[in-house]
């Protein structure tokens, strides 16, 4: 439920600032004038009298109005359902003159009616007001009707007009926020969404005619107007769309049975995807290209015609380089498209290998790179020295890592090794020169030129004693012989410093725990004894 | 017996008298044997002659060529002793068959049969001894049941069954007893009534009737006798009970009356007390002889010595015998705290030399040794906190400085060998104590740094006795930080800075695997990362992280483990903190990170700051204290880190690697604070150039050269037949194993089934022979007497016929 600010003595407040407005009694009396009596010229003040409260509303947050401007929306509502009825909302060729004439004023006042409505789903009214979901809940109710009395009932009929006006202002709605995942918290839409999720034909009419809007507003609009776009836009897509094979089993808003066009699976693949390329194409937040790309590979790609074209946006997300993560996310989706479409991507290896940051191992995704690291590294006919350098820059990072980024190292390299027998001299060179020097280039990009080959895994032996017993022992394997064939990488990549220590407090006591024997005679400096050894030294309490 | 087989069975026969002179009289020969009864036995004794001669059954064959024969599945050499092993089993089985046949034969159609109702007969877990005295006591128990049936005076009502000695007469199935025949008699007795009365009232009683009538007396009396000893009985029993209430009266009535039982003075008491106290005493013993300090010196140096080599051992993951640190108990912790402090340890093997006594001496002795001499009254009044809250609550009223003297009071006290439960209290205390110390550490005073420094002594010297409550605490200690980590984004309590020096104090840091000090490394590894996590840096955060950094190295003083989180948070701190870290260019040195960033804590390049050599206090670092001084201290305190890794790490092959990033970083330092750092850079310098010509390559796979297994070889240089099996693969070698081993058994089943069947088909056959036998031999004798019979009766005929034809 919409969250409401409380207003002290509303009538007071009524008086003073929305003198203009009706009673719910005398909104009832002008409702009953236009259903009973036909007096349409009431239908002119109850649309004033709502454009009024809509005003107001945006400048108030009074609760006072709000309810009188939900019952001028349902009485609204009910007026133009009975025009509907009445079938003086549509214009027929064989109609007279006169009739038409009254015909086309209505359809005037009608559109007003829509244009209110779809400005309280659009504006950002001073608080959240329950107003606003009325008006969602009465459109998507005009579709149900337009399509009863305007459309021709033979080939199928979707209120287009008015849906895409409903999708345009959920869009540009300035309701919400954006959230760190890159998703809005926009109630209207949240609301929307329920229906949106379970109703196929919304999700294919809102793509419809929307890639050129989204153009037209990339021009004009904003920064931050657009990410809002972005963020309602992302909201409404991320989540599984209903789409399969059989269009005509799904389930649907409307009874009737839609156009022809809305069962061709690749008429909506192309709208979505021309949707998507243009959407993504705004200048987005950094938490937003991390929103995306987490799902890209899985919801998003499958419903577009040609995946290809997302290539641009792939690779302008892999060449970010203030942002670690995003190069990582944007690899499984880059790899999903190089695996369906043969995509070919220029220095793949090096861009991936100047990934291999030190940040990588601190990062929170460094499992998903690795599973797919692991996949590009798979192949046994890759040259030894590109498999040396990736071998030595992991090293090198993993000096400097966290213990659960050790632990992925550690039997990754084991693997690296075990598949490229080559690579062994990098822990086993019994014969070196006399002089030897370490050759290895750390600031080389390319890692076919670091001649990492010639080089040592120093490093390794470093955390053969490292402070954790189980991974100092995990190092020692690269001291014995290989006799494992691979180690399976998923039993080591989800490790963490709580899982670590989780499974320290479960061992039981069962002998003494080790005493420091040595004897000082102070555990911190200063104090009145200034002689004798001190534990801490430099540090006082 | 010699000579050949002839020879013997002529000897044989000889002796037994079946050839040669048989009417030979033998010297002293009683005859027992008539002629005609010896030649029935004929039969039998030339069978045991001839058994005894058949000796290839048990005689051991001796062949002149060898030759082999397969038995039982092997090669065997004939005459070989498990040739005739074999035989002799085997003539054995048939003997056995035999046996079991004749058995079964005999009672084969048979029901019923004798059965064996002596005591124990079937019991096989008794042995013969057991059975006979068993038997015996049955008898001599039976036989003392037994007595005179006519003794008159002592048969009572209870003993009636068993006048009989066990017999009882019954009919169908009935026991019939006196009653029985009482009531049996009285309805006949009607029946004679009437008869009596017609024949007349007087009669003479039998005997049998004046005897009953005897016994009847008797037991008449009897139960008279009985009944006033019942009387009487319960008469006493009534008094005694009524005793204690009358004894409680009379107590009441005589309360004032109290009797002089001594006349002893109080003195006199007190002696007679100490006299008994004295004599729960252990004798003296000579002491020790007080070693001298050459002595003392030396067994201190063995100690510390084999402390070393457990810890060298602990530090290499060698597995070690614990238990036997398990009984070090500081039973005398008391009295050892006045020595020197590095002595108390000793105190532990004059434990050992006391442990010779049981438990119970040792906790007396101990109580007298220390107490002896002081009055009861002189013992400290102290109570023992059940929780923490109590134990504050204790300490609010005593001084600060006699608090730690108030402490030891307590633990004194409560020593566990001075009253049942007081392990269990102390366990409890020792808890309350490390709490203490922690709680103590947020208390903002001058003077609890020194009660905290004395608190902790004391809890390392119980935490050799108390440690599995200790490691409780501890580890419960553990999992708070670690919420605190999860919850405050790695900024911590200065409990917990202290918490990561106290383990380092109490505990060996050096081992391989610690129960406590393990999961404290991974806390302190993952406050270090926090840094890199976290968006939010704070001088807060880099200064704690310095001195969990600091702390770690002093855990690594010995065992010199690599913690790469503690190089990247250094070295990441001090770009954050050194001026303009982004005038350094390339980062393809740093191990921390690709890009150096500004950060708002990095120092002003102009300003000099002053190095004041202070020691930084750790309520610092929980309070924000965003002085620049205090960053440059930290900055100070970092560089000196970077010294004390190149230190510990030294021997790091990769330490080329690892100084390298703090090389850069101090290089560029040197621009604007050479007084701080050129030394340092000098060092570092000189340690790199100096491993990197060191440095070879490495050469892990040393191992011998490993064989290339082999498979199925075609041909065995040693073959050996006797060998079941070379396959090479040993699940197959088993199965196939265990299928020779299924079909020889059921092969040797079916073997001994077909064995015994013939076998008693044989048995059968010759039976029915034996059978048949018999009768032709009876059917022969019976014609050949009829014949005789006749011819004799035709020979008379041919007599009479002759004597009446020579009448005529």
């Amino acid at each position: 439920m919409p969250k409401r600010k409380s207003s002290d003595s509303p009538k007071s407040k009524k008086a003073k600032t929305g003198p203009s407005l009706p009673s719910i009694a005398e909104i009832e009396t002008l409702e009953e004038q236009v259903i009973e009596s036909s007096q349409y010229n009431t239908l002119v003040t109850l649309l004033s009298h709502y454009g009024k409260s809509i005003e107001h509303l945006k400048l108030k947050a009074d609760k006072e109005a709000e309810i009188i401007s939900r019952k001028l929306t349902v009485s609204l509502f009910k007026c133009f359902q009975k025009l509907f009825k009445d079938g003086l909302l549509v214009n027929r060729k064989h109609f007279e003159e006169k009739k038409s004439l009254i015909i086309k004023w209505l359809v005037d006042k009608y559109d007003t009616y829509k244009t209110n409505l779809f400005d309280l789903i659009q504006s950002k009214l001073s608080f959240k007001a329950s107003v606003q979901l009325d008006a969602l809940d009465i459109v998507l109710r005009l579709v149900k009707l337009e399509l009863e009395y305007m459309g021709n009932s033979k080939d199928g009929f979707f209120g287009n007009i008015i849906y895409s006006r409903l999708i345009k202002a959920l869009l540009l709605s300035e309701n919400g926020e954006i959230l760190p995942d890159g998703t809005s918290d926009d109630f209207i839409i949240l609301e929307f969404l329920d229906t949106f999720k379970a109703n196929w034909d919304l999700q294919a009419y809102s793509v419809n005619n929307l890639s050129e809007l989204l153009v037209e507003w990339n021009n004009i609009k904003l920064k931050e107007e657009l990410r809002r776009v972005y963020s309602n836009f992302f909201t409404l897509m991320k989540n599984q769309l209903l789409f399969n094979d059989e269009l005509e089993e799904l389930p649907k808003w409307i009874s009737t049975p839609l156009p022809a066009s809305a069962y061709k699976p690749n008429h909506f693949k192309g709208n979505f995807q021309r949707c998507f390329i243009t959407i993504l194409s705004y200048p987005l937040t950094t938490s937003q290209y991390k929103a995306t790309l987490l799902v890209l590979h899985k919801r998003i790609i499958p419903y577009m015609i040609q995946p290809q074209s997302l290539m641009d946006f792939l690779t302008e997300c892999y060449e970010i380089s203030d942002d670690s993560t995003i190069p990582i996310l944007a690899l499984n989706s880059l790899y999903e498209l190089m695996k369906k479409f043969n995509l070919e991507y220029p220095d793949f290896y090096t861009k991936l290998y100047s990934l291999l940051t030190p940040e990588l191992l601190y990062s929170r995704y460094r499992s998903r790179f690795f599973r797919l690291c692991d996949l590009f590294l798979t192949s046994t006919h890759l040259s030894a020295n590109l498999v040396a350098s990736f071998i030595k820059k992991l090293a090198r990072l993993s000096l400097s890592s966290t213990a659960s980024g050790v632990v992925i190292v550690i039997p990754f390299i084991y693997n690296l090794l075990k598949r490229h027998p080559s690579c062994m001299i990098m822990v086993h060179n019994a014969n070196p020169l006399a002089d030897y020097q370490d050759p290895f280039i750390n600031s080389e990009p390319n890692p076919l030129f670091t001649k990492a080959i010639g080089s040592s895994l120093w490093e390794l032996e470093s955390l053969m004693s490292h402070y954790h017993p189980n991974i100092a022992t995990l190092a020692k394997i690269f001291g014995e012989p290989f006799r494992k064939h691979s180690y399976n990488m998923e039993d080591f990549l989800d490790w963490s410093y709580i899982t670590l220590l989780d499974s320290e407090k479960t061992r039981r006591y069962k002998s003494m725990a080790a005493l420091e024997f040595e004897e000082y005679n102070k555990l911190f400096e200063g104090g009145e004894e200034a002689e004798g050894s001190v534990y801490a030294e430099g540090w006082t309490l | 017996m010699a000579g050949s087989q002839l020879k013997q069975l002529k000897a044989a026969l000889k002796s037994q008298g079946l050839i040669g002179q048989t009417n030979a009289k033998k010297k002293n020969q009683k005859s027992k044997t008539p002629h005609d009864t010896r030649r029935d036995d004929k039969h039998k004794i030339l069978g045991g002659i001839r058994t005894q001669f058949n000796q290839f059954d048990q005689r051991i064959n001796r062949t002149k060529h060898d030759v082999s024969i397969i038995q039982g599945g092997k090669f065997v050499k004939m005459g070989s002793k498990q040739h005739n092993d074999a035989t002799r089993t085997h003539s054995a089985v048939q003997k056995n068959m035999k046996m079991q046949y004749d058995l079964e034969k005999k009672t084969k159609g048979k029901t019923g049969g004798l059965q064996d109702r002596r005591f124990g007969e079937n019991n096989k877990h008794l042995s013969a001894e057991e059975k006979m005295l068993e038997r015996f006591t049955r008898e001599r128990q039976v036989s003392s049941k037994k007595r005179n049936v006519f003794a008159l005076g002592s048969d009572d009502e209870d003993d009636d069954e068993d006048d009989d000695g066990g017999f009882t007469l019954t009919h169908s199935g009935k026991a019939l007893t006196l009653d029985d025949e009482d009531t049996l008699g009285d309805s006949t007795t009607r029946y004679v009534d009437e008869d009596q009365m017609e024949e007349g009232p007087v009669r003479k009683k039998t005997k049998a009737e004046v005897m009953k009538e005897v016994i009847a007396k008797a037991k008449f009396y009897k139960k008279q006798r009985q009944q006033e000893f019942q009387k009487s009985q319960t008469n006493i029993e009534d008094l005694d009970e009524d005793f204690g209430d009358i004894m409680e009266e009379m107590g009441n009535i005589k309360a004032p009356a109290a009797p002089k039982f001594s006349t002893k003075t109080d003195e006199e008491r007190e002696y007679d007390n100490k006299v008994r106290e004295l004599t729960y005493d252990r004798r003296a013993v000579p002491a020790d002889r007080t070693k001298t300090e050459e002595e003392i010196q030396k067994e201190h140096d063995e100690k510390m010595k084999k402390l070393e080599t457990d810890r060298l051992n602990r530090m290499n993951g060698v597995d070690m015998d614990r238990a036997a640190t398990g009984d070090d108990l500081d039973d005398e912790f008391w009295a050892g705290s006045d020595e020197e402090e590095g002595f108390a340890i000793d105190g532990e093997e004059q434990d050992d030399a006391e442990e010779s006594g049981s438990g119970e001496e040792e906790g007396e002795e101990g109580l007298t040794s220390t107490k002896f001499g002081r009055t009861l009254a002189r013992k400290p009044q102290v109570s023992m906190p059940a929780n923490h809250e109590e134990f504050i609550q204790s300490l609010h009223a005593i001084e600060i400085e006699k608090q730690p003297s108030y402490i030891n009071k307590i633990i004194e006290t409560y020593r566990p060998n001075l009253a049942q439960g007081n392990k269990e209290r102390m366990n409890v205390f020792v808890g309350i104590l490390f709490q203490h110390i922690l709680h103590l550490t947020q208390e903002e005073k001058p003077e609890s740094q020194q009660l905290i420094e004395k608190l902790i002594k004391i809890v390392k010297k119980l935490a050799e006795a108390y440690n599995e409550v200790l490691v409780e605490n501890v580890r419960e200690e553990i999992n708070q930080i670690q919420d605190r980590i999860v919850d405050s984004e790695g900024i911590l309590l200065k409990r917990d800075l202290v918490f990561f020096v106290l383990v380092g104090y109490l505990f060996s840091t050096s081992d391989h695997y610690h129960l406590i000090v393990t999961p404290t490394l991974i806390l302190m590894n993952e406050v270090l990362s926090k840094l890199t996590y976290t968006l939010k840096v704070s001088l807060q955060r880099i200064a704690q992280g310095t001195f969990i950094a600091d702390q770690l190295l002093n855990y690594q003083k010995f065992s010199k483990r690599y913690s790469p989180e503690l190089v990247n948070f250094v070295e990441k701190s001090l770009l954050l903190l050194i001026p303009e870290p982004t005038k350094i260019g390339t980062a393809s040195k740093l191990l921390s990170t690709n890009n150096i960033i500004n950060s708002n804590l990095n120092l002003a390049k102009t300003q000099k700051y002053k190095d004041t050599k202070q020691p930084i206090s750790i309520s610092d670092l929980v309070k924000e204290k965003p002085t620049i001084e205090f960053r440059y201290q930290i900055l100070l305190k970092l560089l000196s880190l970077v010294d004390r890794i190149t230190g510990v790490w030294k021997d790091q092959s990769s330490l080329i690697e690892i100084i390298d990033p703090f090389i850069v970083i101090v290089k560029h330092l040197v621009k604007y604070d050479s007084s701080s750092s050129s030394e340092l850079l000098n060092k570092l310098v000189k340690l790199q150039t100096n491993a990197t010509k060191d440095r070879k390559p490495l050469a892990l796979q040393n191992h011998r050269a490993l064989a290339i297994a082999t498979f199925a070889p075609k041909f065995e240089e040693n073959f050996n037949p006797d060998k079941k099996s070379y396959d090479i693969n040993r699940e197959r070698q088993e199965v196939n194993k265990m299928k020779n081993q299924l079909k020889k058994e059921r092969k040797a089943t079916l073997k001994d089934i077909r064995q015994e069947t013939r076998f008693v088909a044989g048995e059968r056959i010759l039976e029915k022979k034996q059978m048949y036998e018999q009768y032709h031999k009876k059917m022969a004798n019976i014609v050949n007497s009829i014949s005789t019979i006749e011819g004799a009766e035709k020979n008379q005929y041919e007599r009479e016929k002759k004597m009446r034809k020579n009448k005529k």
